[in-house]
């Protein structure tokens, strides 16, 4: 009687660990009957650097112009993200929002370079610009060849008497 | 008569994937992934929470909900969002010691789940969170606190009925479903075109020129990769051989480390080309199922009692 309560414990124990299993194998390798580029989170079609890519890239992008009207790069932190992917998204959904969109980002970047008494870099920068540019990412890596860029929206950075 | 024939021809095969899936496994082998795989989670989640609370200051306006957070119809309170990140720091720790763990692995599996999702739905699901917390949750369903826990006096458990084999099978198939995915995604969008080499050149660039427009930090050998690109059809060859052949990596034994080390060095590869990090491989834990793990996150605690003896010896 005992074995037959062990071997039916065992049964059970083995179904529970198999539906666990299957389940989650399953749960994992369901993306697949997705549109590969559905994707989702934890479960995912794991799209990374396989949507075809031409080398021409339109995109936007923040400065800041300094008084004597140098461009500086802005770091993603000033977009309120510390990553670069996430800082692209944010501005590609402003820029698609339209002009109000535009110019409250572009507002937000500003309080943040004016907040940001770290970083001695940007002390100079005066206004930032919401630009779009259009590339040719091999050409600007490879030869450091700058394509056309328009600007969308721009604000002043508003600075104390005391950082000036 | 045919159908009981074709039921028997069936029940083989069967029968032999589920002596396979069920082989034995010490109970110290899913402990030690346990400890790794919790140990990996308290510190990754400790490094974003800074960005968790940052992103949740963000606009509503940019909140765009994935997998679970999907029940959220607006962001929550930024306090609200860094409570339960800390919260399932805490969860992480007890997860990792095995401490109470019929009730804390659970609940650090919703928390980690949870505040990643939360992370990824800001506009940008981040792919270096998933294999994480689908280990996560698959070890909080396994009994991966039968051995190596802070649990003093309490009696020694017997070995469940399924055994210990089954959950790190388990754990090495996610790991090997994640990768064939990643292959099957890039055939369905770009086609075969993605083994001649231009494709992965533009990939280059292009991740490599957002960096440079937005102020991260462009990849130590895009320049380089992007002025030369020769060779770069035999890494994109590399690259599917690596993501499409990971089922053969549940073979075991030297076909797991060959695939192993090959999935190693494709993100150490993608650091050097687009300075894209993907910590949890590259610190070698999504790889640990594949191996005999408590080997290697036991030899500490070895070593150390191995220094005691010798200087008890010595005295």
């Amino acid at each position: 009687m005992a074995h037959a309560v062990v071997d039916v414990t065992a049964r059970d124990g083995r179904w529970v660990a198999t539906i666990v299993s299957i389940g989650l194998v399953g749960a994992t390798l369901a993306p697949v009957l997705r549109a590969p580029d559905d994707d989702g989170f934890p479960l995912s079609t794991f799209p990374m650097f396989a949507t075809p890519q031409p080398a021409q890239v339109a995109m936007s992008y923040a400065r800041g112009v300094t008084r004597d009207g140098r461009v500086r790069v802005l770091s993603p932190d000033h977009l309120g993200t510390g990553e670069v992917l996430q800082a692209f998204a944010l501005i590609q959904r402003a820029v698609d929002r339209g002009e109000s969109a535009r110019l409250a980002l572009c507002t937000a970047i500003a309080g943040r370079v004016a907040a940001d008494a770290a970083d001695a870099a940007d002390r100079d920068v005066v206004e930032i610009r919401l630009v779009a540019g259009m590339h040719d990412a091999v050409d600007y890596l490879a030869h450091g060849a700058v394509g056309r860029e328009v600007t969308w929206a721009s604000c002043d950075v508003p600075r104390s008497s005391r950082s000036r | 008569m045919g159908e009981l024939r074709c039921a028997a021809e069936l029940a083989q095969p069967m029968s032999r994937l589920a002596r396979w899936w069920f082989a034995p496994a010490p109970p110290e082998r899913l402990a030690a992934l346990r400890i790794a795989i919790g140990g990996f989670a308290v510190l990754w989640m400790i490094a974003r929470l800074p960005e968790v609370v940052s992103v949740a200051r963000l606009p509503a306006a940019v909140f765009a909900p994935v997998g679970v957070i999907r029940v959220l119809g607006a962001p929550l309170p930024v306090i609200a969002v860094a409570a339960i990140a800390v919260a399932t720091v805490g969860l992480l720790v007890a997860f990792t010691a095995g401490l109470g763990y019929r009730v804390t692995a659970p609940l650090a599996a919703i928390g980690l789940l949870w505040t990643l999702a939360y992370r990824s739905s800001w506009g940008m699901v981040f792919h270096t969170d998933n294999l994480l917390v689908l280990h996560v949750i698959a070890l909080a369903l396994a009994p991966a606190a039968d051995a190596w826990t802070i649990r003093r006096g309490a009696p020694a458990r017997a070995a469940p009925a399924a055994g210990y084999g089954w959950a790190i099978k388990l754990l090495a198939a996610i790991t090997c479903a994640a990768y064939l995915l990643a292959g099957i995604a890039k055939l369905r969008l770009a086609g075969l075109s993605w083994l001649d080499g231009g494709q992965l050149r533009n990939q280059i660039a292009v991740d490599n020129l957002r960096k440079a427009l937005l102020g991260g930090t462009v990849a130590p050998l895009a320049r380089f990769l992007v002025s030369h690109p020769d060779g770069l059809a035999v890494c994109s060859l590399l690259t599917m051989g690596i993501e499409l052949g990971a089922p053969l990596a549940l073979l075991g034994g030297r076909f797991a480390r060959i695939w192993a080390w090959g999935a190693w060095w494709f993100h150490a590869g993608v650091v050097l080309a687009m300075n894209v990090w993907f910590p949890y491989p590259l610190a070698g834990v999504a790889f640990l199922p594949l191996i005999e793990a408590e080997h290697l996150v036991g030899w500490p605690a070895r070593w150390w009692r191995s220094r005691g003896m010798r200087a008890a010896r010595a005295r």
